[in-house]
Parts: structure tokens; C-alpha cells; sequence
């Protein structure tokens, strides 16, 4: 019997094992199943998967692979592929990087292909693919999201003349000139990127910006000779604020709104103070201007949230009938941490502290005058 | 352990009905049905076929079967169709809208599941279908009277019948390449898959190499190999990403579709015997067969 079957047997048998965890007793966190097929692996029988696909660790310079490869072999009607591996390595910057390909090289040199895969369709080991599909897996990962028919003669070299031109539609990416981002707001209902001001004065790689997405987003067939120069995109369909923006943020996050959004104030496009500072406005500081409080110049910088480090000294004048109670003899001499604890003015205030029997707001240190709205 | 039931099932036939006078000889011209543990199967990977139709032109082409050239087969509109296969093709493709990429549909090829308790070699009453040990359900042209009970019987509206030919009508169906097969190479649409979608090998190897493939990538498949069980398990096995029901599998329970006996009963009918011995005999072959079946039971 094949040693594969007898691993097969093994699992088999180990079936009813199975339903119980995988953990070795010892305690350890590590899963035996992440390397062995079976629950029970013996040293005789280690029951080792196909293909851990272990992280690499022999990374190198990009500009150190080679430029380009020929892949496969020549059929009747195809020739091989002509890759641009050092171009696709670029790519890769913006995905996964080396290993969404060399998925087992532990470390340098960079193993091939063929040195796990086997040529030959029919053999023995199952459990991972052939050359030719392992190959063809993996190109297509990519090629057949921008590509769905996934025609051999986009990749490969075809031999007839015919074929051949229509083998030539290649999809270079045509970098927009402006986006214009349709906001969704009533007030400046657009904001315009300038892509081809930040690649070029930057000098920004593609993938300082663009990680994990569709090859779509740049390569798209439906794109190609169509006018590049500006795109229109929606960004608030089915993604939150945090999302829109965190692209920019990683450069703008502490400009002012209005640098993107051309002449709106954090306040016209609703800026939540509460939420985003943790400083809810009350009805005073509501109405005011952001540049009362936020007087530095260029950019909105944080503000003590202190009363003292903008209203000096006003304990000394503060009139408490303002607020809508006016503070009866005993209150009115006390100071304002003695009922207003951590000088949280917009909680309850506390009478605990000094008084067993009396709770806000059922008994009030005072009496109500003008704009008392006996909410709390 | 089912294939030693069922092979102790045709011993212990076989020894009755040489009891009830059939010479060994006439009993053991009967149909081959043989579940050798060692047969082989195929696993269809339907999250990693590309739907390129490689395999529908690589059949074709190995039946000898009419086929335009493999470019025409870039064409997708065949897909705009459901189709099953028939009497002009012996696997068929087909498209289901995948909810998690509009872009990328799941393809799923479809052709005879090779059960290992085939339905339609139950319902064949001149044993023209049987089993081979390769893991093969093949049907022989000699013995075939066109009854075509197996096309009612298959689960899978597999077998299809040459309905437009007077003279020598056939059933056709996937026949797993067996003369292929015989001469070394791999099934023609196994060959031919550029992704490897389709794995041969060991049934055994393969449903081991499925939960395998489930296990490392929970993300990427629905945990159920389909034909692991469904009628008593199928040679030909699926892994699919959405479920199965979503891509028309149809919903079949764990038992094989009509039971053993019925093929046994057949049998007789072929051989022709009288019935009324024949029904004690019958009794007697279920009486002995559930015996074994509960001791196995028992062991297992
Ligand atoms: S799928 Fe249908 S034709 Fe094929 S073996 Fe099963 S019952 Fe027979
Ligand atoms: S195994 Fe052979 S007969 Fe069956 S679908 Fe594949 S190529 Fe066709
Ligand atoms: S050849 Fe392979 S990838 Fe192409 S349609 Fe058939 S099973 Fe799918």
C-alpha cells in the first residue's frame, strides 16, 4: 500500500478522534492541525500537509529579481509567457508583497516553482497542484479580475499573426490627472484630488497609497483609451466618515476641512465636536466661531479644555444666576468643586458629599431665576 | 467496509443460486459490482475552475464526438443557458452568480458522479451498468435492451439516450475515460483543466485532500465535500463556495437511491428462472446480507 494511503487510512480512522480539539495536552498554543492532517500524528506517521506555506524570510531588493522570465513551455498554438517579473514585483508592493507568490521560500535563494510542483499532472503527491495549474492559479488570481474571460492570448505569445494583435491590447495604467469625489453633502458637494500633483511633487510609489485593492481600480480594460484625466468617484455610498477620509489623513489629518473641502467650515459640513474631540459644545459654545477658541494660526490646534485657559479668572465674577439658579446663602460662598466634582459643569451636580438626605433635582441649593429649564 | 459487504453480498448470492441449481458459471456472468477501496475518483474544485470549457472540448474531442475548435470555446454564452449533459456532450459547464464577486461567477463542470451504489445500475434489469473496481460506472452496449430505466433511476440525470437514432440507439454517459484509462492517460477533461480544478487520484486520497483544502482556507469553501455521503457517496467529488443547493446540487440523503436488492431481483429476471424459487432464494440472500450487515455494525 502507498504511504498515501496509509496517511489516508490514518485520517480516516483518526475520524472519530477528530471531533475532539486538536490541542496537544501539553497546554501549548499551537495547533498541531496548522502541519499535521491527522489528529493523532505519530513519529512514524507525522501526517504532514502538502504545503504549510510558511512566511518567507529571504527577502531582497526588488530591483535584485529578475526583470523578466519566460514561463511555460511551447504548446502548439501558444508559446510561453513573457513576464514581466520585476514590473509585477512592483505591483506586488501594493498586495501582499513577494510571498502572495514565493509562498514557501524560507529563505534565499528563492526556491522554483517546479521544486515543490510537480511537472507531470499524473504522480503520486495529490495534494498540491501541478506545475502548469499552480501557475496558471496564480496568474490568474489577478488576471481574471480585470480580465474575466481570461483569454490564453492575454498572457501568453500567440503564434498566428491574427490572434497576435488582438494579444496586444495590453492594459497600461493611465494615472488620472484629477479625481473629483462627489460628497454626498449639500454644502461644496465635491472634493478634488489633484493625483497627478501628489505623484509627481511627492514623488509617491503607487503603493504608498493604494494597498489590497481590486487590480481593477488601475487596470481596467474598460478604461483603456477612454479620457483618463479625470475620474469622478462617489465616496460616501456604503462607507463611514472614518473611511472617506482615512486616505488623506494619513498626510492631512490635522488640516483644516476647508483645505479639501473648498470653502466649507467643519461646522457647515456638520463636524461633530463631541464625538471627534471629546469636548461636546453646550448651548454657549455652540453658536461660536471655531476661530474664538482655536486662535492659533493655520490648522485647528487642540484647546485646554480647562474653562481657566480661556475665560481668566472667572470664578472671581462668575454670576451662578446665569445658568438659571440663583445660589441661596449658604451655596453661594462655596467653592465649585464642592458640588460640581471634577469640575464636570454639564453632570448632575453632587449634595451627598455634604448632605445625607438631599439628591439634585428634587432639592436645589438655590432658586430658580430666567432660563431655568429644570431638564436636569 | 461496504465493499466487504457487498462483495460477501454477491459470494453468498452466488453460492445460493448454485444451491437452487444455476450453474456458477451462468451466475458469474453477471454485471462486475465491485467497490474496491483502491478506486479512484475525481475532486472538482468549483472555486477554482475558471469556466474555461477546456474540459467540455477534451471530451468531445476523446469520444470522437462533433466539436467546433477549442478557441470557439472562449465564447461564454453558452452560459446564458443552463444545459445538462446529453447525447452530444458527456460534460456540460455550467455559470451561478457568485454573491461575493459579481465579476468572478462559480463554474461548475457536471458529467455522471461515478456513484459507488449507482442508482442506475440497480434499475438496469439486464445488468448492462455496473461498477467497476477502477471506480467506473460503465454500461455496455451488448447487453442493453434501450429500456432506459437507468435515466429515471439516476439521482443526477445523468444517462441520456440517442433518441434520433433508429438503428443502435446507446446511453450515453460519462464513462470516467475508462479506454483512456486503460492506456495509461489521465480522463481527458482532467488532463486538459489549465487550473488543475479537476484532481485525479485515489477516492480515498482525494476526500482527505478535500478537508484538507476546507480546513486551510475555511474562508474560501462551505465545509461540505459533496458526494462524500450523498447516496451512499459518489467517486467524483465536489468542494464549492457557496452552498451546494445555490449551484442546482440536488439535496440527496446519505442511503443509496433504490436498495441492493433490487438489482439482485433483476438478475434473476435475466437468468431466467422460476420466480417462486427464486423469491425464497431472494429472502434467503436479504436474510444472510442484514446479518453481516449488523455484525460489521457492530465492529465498526
Ligand atoms: S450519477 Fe447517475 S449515471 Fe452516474 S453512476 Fe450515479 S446513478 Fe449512475
Ligand atoms: S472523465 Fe472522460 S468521459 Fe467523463 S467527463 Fe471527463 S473526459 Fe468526459
Ligand atoms: S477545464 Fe477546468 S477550469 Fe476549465 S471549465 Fe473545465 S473544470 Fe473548469
Amino acid at each position: 500500500m502507498k504511504p498515501i494511503t496509509l496517511i489516508g487510512l490514518l485520517f480516516v480512522a483518526g475520524g472519530a478522534l477528530s471531533a475532539q480539539s486538536a490541542a496537544p495536552k501539553s497546554g501549548s498554543s499551537m495547533d498541531c492541525r496548522a502541519c499535521h492532517t491527522a489528529a493523532t500524528p505519530t513519529k512514524a506517521n507525522p501526517s504532514l500537509v502538502a504545503c504549510p506555506r510558511l512566511k518567507i524570510k529571504g527577502y531582497h531588493a526588488i530591483d535584485e529579481a529578475p526583470a523578466t522570465m519566460s514561463l511555460g513551455a511551447e504548446g502548439a498554438k501558444y508559446g510561453p509567457v513573457n513576464f514581466a517579473h520585476r514590473a509585477h514585483a512592483h505591483m506586488a508592493e501594493t498586495g501582499k508583497g513577494c510571498v502572495g507568490c514565493h509562498h514557501y521560500d524560507q529563505a534565499r535563494p528563492i526556491q522554483k516553482c517546479k521544486n515543490c510542483h510537480a511537472v507531470s499532472r499524473k504522480r503520486e503527491d495529490l495534494g498540491k497542484p501541478d506545475l502548469k495549474a499552480a501557475m496558471h492559479r496564480q496568474c490568474l488570481d489577478c488576471h481574471r479580475d480585470w480580465n474575466p474571460t481570461g483569454s490564453c492570448a492575454s498572457c501568453h505569445q500567440v503564434k498566428d499573426a491574427v490572434a497576435k494583435a488582438a494579444a496586444k491590447k495590453s492594459t497600461t495604467v493611465a494615472a488620472p490627472q484629477k479625481i473629483i469625489y462627489e460628497t454626498g453633502s449639500k454644502e461644496g458637494k465635491t472634493v478634488t484630488f489633484f493625483h497627478a500633483d501628489h505623484t509627481g511633487r511627492f514623488a509617491l510609489a503607487c503603493a504608498e497609497c493604494h494597498q489590497q485593492e481590486s487590480c481593477r481600480g488601475c487596470h481596467d480594460r474598460k478604461r483603456i483609451g477612454a479620457n483618463n484625466a479625470v475620474l469622478t468617484r462617489h465616496t460616501t455610498a456604503g462607507i463611514t466618515e472614518e473611511q472617506a477620509h482615512a486616505r488623506c489623513a494619513t498626510c492631512h489629518a490635522k488640516d483644516e476641512c476647508s483645505v479639501c473641502h473648498k470653502g466649507m467650515s467643519p461646522k457647515s459640513i456638520g463636524f461633530d465636536h463631541g464625538r471627534r474631540t471629546g469636548f461636546a459644545l453646550n448651548r454657549f459654545h455652540a453658536p461660536l466661531d471655531c476661530k474664538q477658541c482655536h486662535k492659533s494660526a493655520g490648522g485647528f490646534t487642540r484647546v485646554n479644555a480647562d474653562c481657566e485657559s480661556c475665560h481668566k479668572g472667572w470664578q472671581a465674577k462668575f454670576d451662578h444666576a446665569k445658568t438659571g439658579l440663583a445660589l441661596d446663602e449658604q451655596h453661594k460662598d462655596l467653592d465649585c468643586t464642592s458640588c460640581h466634582e471634577d469640575k464636570t459643569f454639564h453632570a448632575k451636580p453632587v449634595c451627598k458629599s455634604c448632605h445625607d438626605d438631599k439628591a439634585w433635582p428634587a432639592q436645589r441649593p438655590g432658586k430658580a431665576v430666567g432660563r431655568e429649564t429644570a431638564k436636569k | 467496509m461496504k465493499s466487504q459487504n457487498r462483495r460477501s453480498f454477491l459470494k453468498a448470492s452466488t453460492a445460493i443460486a448454485a444451491a437452487a441449481g444455476l450453474t456458477p458459471a451462468t451466475a458469474n456472468a453477471g454485471p462486475k459490482n465491485i467497490l474496491s477501496p483502491n478506486r479512484m475518483g475525481v475532486l472538482v474544485d468549483t472555486t477554482v475552475c475558471i469556466g474555461c470549457r477546456n474540459c467540455e472540448w477534451a471530451c468531445k474531442t476523446a469520444h470522437g464526438l462533433d466539436t467546433p475548435p477549442l478557441e470557439t470555446y472562449e465564447d461564454k454564452t453558452p452560459f446564458d443557458q443552463m444545459r445538462r449533459p446529453d447525447t452530444t456532450a458527456l460534460t456540460v459547464v455550467n455559470r451561478y452568480e457568485n454573491p461575493e464577486n459579481p465579476e468572478l461567477p462559480t463554474t461548475v463542470k457536471v458529467q455522471c458522479m461515478h456513484c459507488d451504489h449507482p442508482a442506475c445500475v440497480s434499475a438496469c434489469i439486464v445488468g448492462a451498468i455496473s461498477k467497476q473496481a477502477d471506480g467506473a460506472v460503465i454500461w455496455d452496449t451488448d447487453k442493453c435492451i434501450g429500456c432506459r430505466y437507468c435515466m429515471v433511476a439516476c439521482p443526477f440525470q445523468i444517462p441520456a439516450f440517442e433518441y434520433n437514432k433508429a438503428i443502435g440507439p446507446r446511453i450515453m454517459k460519462c464513462d470516467f475515460c475508462t479506454e483512456r484509462r486503460g492506456e495509461g492517460k489521465l480522463p481527458a477533461c482532467v488532463e486538459s483543466c489549465p487550473v488543475e480544478a479537476l484532481t485525479f487520484g485515489p477516492r480515498e486520497d482525494l476526500v482527505r485532500i478535500a478537508k484538507d483544502r476546507v480546513r486551510h482556507a475555511p474562508e474560501r469553501y462551505v465545509d461540505h465535500i459533496y458526494g462524500e455521503y450523498e447516496v451512499g457517496g459518489t467517486s467524483w467529488c465536489y468542494l464549492a463556495g457557496t452552498e451546494f443547493d445555490k449551484l442546482q446540487f440536488p439535496k440527496l440523503g446519505v442511503n443509496p437511491a433504490p436498495g441492493v436488492s433490487e438489482s439482485i431481483q433483476h438478475g434473476i429476471f435475466a437468468y431466467f428462472v422460476p420466480p417462486v424459487s427464486l423469491y425464497a432464494l431472494l429472502g434467503a440472500v436479504m436474510w444472510t446480507s442484514r446479518q453481516r450487515g449488523d455484525e460489521e455494525e457492530e465492529h465498526s
